[in-house]
């Protein structure tokens, strides 16, 4: 029997890294993609497969898309991390306002072109699971922060686009998992609460499953607001 | 007793036109954030009202506008007690279409904040803006591809608080507002008639919250036509 598929975006992250490795120690065939722009040889790292995608170039998804899909037919779980960040000044200081409009359509839209790109590959698979790596903050509620805007504005609106996505795609069989990364030590890693299935019962009412509402939650399976 | 000064983006039609009408009929003196040379309600609340209203040549848009007006409004007044930042677009075109749309919704907001700071300092302190319920990722219940209208406001939202944290401290107060489903132009020149209230009945009751005391300053909410509160 094959193995099931993972990628992950923003595999330089070390939140990201750790969640490949610990998918691949799970028995998943796993990829991970380099969103930083900078120079990476692709290749194979302690099992992880390596490529690169270009964020701001919806081609440069379509084309990892490509190589998964030449080489494993169906992506079971993609992972998706946004890091793109802007060094700020306090509020007041004035800043780079169009830099700053570019790194949240970067950070953002450059999710949404890896979602799109892997969609028809996760729809041929069995698992059909989209995980989202964040921290605390990126809920507005919870956010304390007062600086780093283009990742918190991104942060935002990315989950709107999955509680959308989580719309349309839930009837189809997706499941969504958005996993808090710096909770506390011990309890549940990234890929315990990714591959964690939650309660649901087809035959109760959609909203008394778990598995019907869109979530974030940290290590100790605490739940956290948007 | 001294007029009470406010600054409004997206003035021209809409919440934002309702708004300047309903401040300056109020008593305030109202700088209008003017986009849109062709359309001519603001010329007509200026020729009602022409010692206390003032048109000012906006696009939140463009760094250099927004610096623009502020500066032109420092030669006028050396206090504005609140701004309201209203101006929004829908839509956008191609692969740039988000973040046309973020530039104004989201960081429009902010160039106006951080340009019209040193103008609020011995005022109200109050910076209000005008979100929607679709920037609620709780509530969001559209389906289908990346909605980035709604998105833009999600952001603009987190933008606002990252602000919060920074200036609640320093005594500024926020307003976040829904204005419901109104009949606006959002789309282009052609008013929406879909909608369920008028510009006029949205901006009634955010004028009464923009101006209006809470005891709860320090928790920033997103609050309705009905004074009822939305979350994230």
């Amino acid at each position: 029997m094959s193995k099931k598929v993972a990628f992950i975006a923003s595999i330089q992250e070390q939140d990201a890294w750790e969640t490949a490795q610990q998918l691949n120690k799970a028995g998943y065939q796993v990829y991970g993609a380099y969103t930083d722009g900078a120079s990476h040889e692709a290749g194979e790292k302690e099992g992880i497969s390596l490529l690169s995608i270009d964020l701001a170039d919806r081609a440069s998804a379509q084309s990892a898309a490509k190589a998964v899909e030449e080489k494993e037919g169906a992506l079971d779980i993609l992972v998706l991390e946004s890091a793109h960040h802007l060094e700020d000044k306090p509020v007041g200081s004035g800043r780079d306002y169009e830099e700053l409009a570019k790194a949240v359509d970067l950070g953002t839209v450059g999710m949404e072109r890896i979602l799109t790109a892997f969609l028809p590959l996760m729809k041929k698979s069995e698992g059909k699971r989209i995980a989202f790596l964040s921290r605390t903050s990126a809920g507005i509620g919870f956010c304390e922060d007062k600086d780093d805007f283009a990742w918190h504005m991104a942060q935002a609106a990315i989950h709107n686009m999955l509680k959308v996505s989580f719309n349309e795609l839930r009837p189809e069989g997706f499941t969504f998992r958005n996993f808090v990364t710096d909770g506390p030590k011990g309890g549940m890693s990234a890929a315990d609460y990714i591959l964690q299935d939650f309660s649901y019962l087809p035959e109760d009412d959609y909203i008394h499953s778990d598995e019907n509402r869109l979530v974030r939650r940290d290590s100790l399976f605490r739940e956290l607001s948007w | 007793m001294s007029m009470k000064t406010v600054f409004i983006t997206g003035a021209d039609r809409g919440v934002g036109f309702a708004l300047s009408r309903i401040f300056a009929e109020n008593g305030w003196r109202v700088f209008a954030g003017k986009f849109l040379d062709y359309w001519k309600e603001l010329d007509e609340l200026k020729k009602q009202f022409p010692e206390t209203v003032e048109l000012i040549p906006l696009n939140v848009g463009s760094t250099q506008s927004v610096q623009e007006a502020a500066k032109t409004v420092s030669q006028k007044t050396d206090t504005v007690d609140v701004l309201v930042n209203c101006a929004g677009i829908s839509r956008g075109e191609g692969e740039e279409a988000f973040r046309q749309i973020v530039n104004v919704n989201a960081v429009g907001a902010m160039r106006m904040v951080e340009a019209f700071l040193p103008l609020m300092q011995k005022g109200e302190k109050r910076l209000c803006f005008v979100s929607s319920e679709a920037g609620s990722i709780t509530v969001a219940h559209r389906k289908g591809e990346a909605p980035y209208y709604p998105m833009s406001k999600s952001a603009l939202n987190m933008a606002v608080k990252l602000m919060f944290n920074e200036l609640r401290p320093k005594g500024y107060s926020f307003r976040l507002y829904h204005p419901g489903w109104v009949n606006s132009y959002m789309g282009g020149d052609v008013k929406s008639t879909r909608g369920k209230y008028e510009p006029e009945q949205a901006a009634m009751p955010a004028f009464k919250q923009f101006t209006g005391h809470r005891d709860w300053e320090d928790a920033l909410v997103m609050t309705d036509v009905e004074n009822q509160a939305w979350p994230f």
